[in-house]
């Protein structure tokens, strides 16, 4: 069983090396709370916040610019059409986390 | 959860052996664990075809087959633009290839039985699937002669279109077959209804086709309801591009109908008013699909009740119910609440199939409306689960007063919405 074991571990290994079909961001253990809360863009921006024109793609965005904008987005500093109704209803560690993953994507 | 069969196990080992050179790189036991299992999702519309490929995205060793009677769906949103004219059919409709692609099994054919007990569910094919989590997003289906002599048969004088395809076609033909001076007498429903702001960008699309090409024709809003959704955002836009073509009536001031007579093309409310038609859009009142019905899921007043976290049926264990035909708190009947449902719930089955906690719920709804030519104005909310319940944390109605800029932001950005949340179903 140990054997068995140590094979399987290399073989998952492998198959995340080998791009088998593996999405990068799934967890292994189940789904986290900001993979939820970030497919929840999705829906406007696109898989993983990719975009689709004229909606912006949010995948790549620098972390520090991505607060900044979500938080003014909320405070109403910063105009536009929807996006203030969205932020106020995150909390500033969960616009963190969304942050943290999106500079990732 | 299912064992470690024989053929996964080759399978691993195959790819174990190509990169033997990874020698001494320890990977966490636990990444091996991750969700396996049999999930049969039914119903591939915004609910079930987002649930089935977040399933397969956040569980890539689920087994996931979704059953869908239809080979392809034509979504309601965007529907109104092919009744204006300004749209085909083609263009809103979606196949299934990408689910195929994503490794879900599709299966096209019509449940005929549900069996919690026994979890498998029958195919009216004549097969039966076993499952470990079924979920169920079945829409809506009509409470015909909740208004005097609405029938099914009524739908061909007076087409609902409120499930998109065949009559949404019926209703485009009727209005462009009408003469200029005629009158389009919408019937909103009694909530609650699948899309609520729907009736009302109907109205629009119809009122921008009909200032083009038949500029004195009328549209009456009949309403069962003393309120609608948007409403003061939609008045205004109403009359800064349409004057007073379209006049909306609410319930007590003679909105609520109660009887219609197909043959003279009339409707008529308590009061004994009775008005005549040139097209006559009449929506039936609505329920949860027969399907969730008819296998004993739903509550007295004929929707689901369910565990607002997971989406888990309060009466069938391992059956989840998401999309109109779930009762969702504050959550309008919409496709993006739809979605947004079913990506907590893909997350609470995955999470329960792999062993651990499912992530803290978290859901949202956005719903634009065109109103005119670069118009449109929306409806947003993030919503949250507190004490077992869906309450809306933030969000609104695009404001009354807006400039012209911000509704051409709206118009916009709702078609960047629609590529999104059918991209994320079809692929």
């Amino acid at each position: 069983m140990t054997n068995f074991r140590i094979i399987t571990r290399y073989a998952f290994a492998a198959a995340l090396v080998g791009g088998l079909g593996f999405t990068p961001g799934a967890s292994a253990e189940g789904v986290s709370r900001v993979e939820l809360m970030a497919s929840q863009c999705n829906s406007c921006h696109g898989i993983n916040g990719a975009g689709a024109k004229p909606n912006p793609s949010i995948a790549g965005e620098n972390k520090e610019d991505f607060l900044d904008l979500m938080q003014a987005f909320a405070s109403g500093d910063e105009p536009t059409s929807i996006m203030d109704r969205h932020a106020q209803g995150y909390t500033e560690a969960e616009l963190k986390m969304l942050a943290e993953y999106y500079s990732k994507q | 959860m299912t064992a470690y069969d024989r053929r996964d196990f080759l399978k691993v080992m195959g790819a174990a052996g190509m990169v033997t050179g990874l020698g001494g790189l320890m990977w966490p036991l636990e990444a091996f664990a991750g969700a396996s299992g049999k999930v049969v999702v039914v119903g591939g519309g915004f609910g079930g075809a987002t649930c089935a490929r977040y399933l397969k995205r956040w569980g890539p060793k689920l087994d996931v087959t979704l059953v869908e009677r239809d080979s392809s769906f034509i979504t309601c949103p965007f529907s109104n633009e092919v009744i204006s004219g300004e749209l085909e059919i083609s263009e809103i409709t979606h196949g299934y290839d990408g689910l195929a692609g994503a490794g879900i099994k599709v299966v096209h054919d019509e449940v005929s039985g549900i069996d919690p007990g026994g979890k498998s569910i029958k195919l009216k094919g004549g097969s039966s699937l076993k499952y470990d989590k079924l979920v169920l997003s079945p829409g809506i289906d009509f409470r015909w002669g909740s208004i005097e002599n609405d029938q099914i048969a009524t739908q061909e004088a007076m087409p609902h279109a409120w499930k998109a395809g065949a009559q949404t076609l019926l209703l485009r033909k009727q209005l462009h077959a009408m003469k200029d001076g005629g009158t389009v007498i919408i019937v909103p429903p009694k909530k609650p209804f699948r899309c609520p702001p729907g009736p009302y960008e109907r109205a629009s699309m119809m009122a921008s086709y009909l200032k083009t090409n038949k500029p004195k024709s009328k549209i009456l809003i009949l309403d069962a309801n003393p309120s609608h959704s948007k409403q003061a955002a939609f008045h205004e836009g109403w009359a800064s591009q349409y004057g007073n073509m379209i006049e909306w009536v609410k319930d007590s001031d003679g909105g609520d109908i109660n009887s219609v007579d197909p043959a003279s093309m009339t409707v008529s409310n308590d009061f004994g008013d009775t008005y005549k038609g040139d097209v006559i859009n009449l929506i039936p009142y609505q329920k949860a699909s027969l399907l969730v019905a008819n296998a004993g899921l739903t509550n007295k007043d004929g929707w689901c009740d369910v565990d607002m976290g997971s989406f888990e049926s309060k009466i069938a264990k391992d059956v989840y119910i998401i999309g109109d035909a779930c009762v969702a708190g504050p959550m309008p009947k919409s496709g993006h609440s739809s979605a947004s449902q079913a990506k907590n719930c893909a997350a609470a089955i995955v999470s329960g199939l792999a062993g651990s906690e499912a992530p803290e719920p978290t859901y949202n709804n956005t719903c634009y409306s065109q109103i005119g030519p670069k118009y449109a104005i929306s409806v947003v909310a993030v919503y949250r689960l507190k004490d077992g319940e869906i309450v809306k944390v933030s969000g609104g109605v695009s404001k009354v007063g807006n400039k012209s800029r911000v509704h051409k932001n709206e118009s916009k950005y709702r078609v960047g919405w629609y590529k999104s949340i059918t991209a994320d179903m079809f692929g």
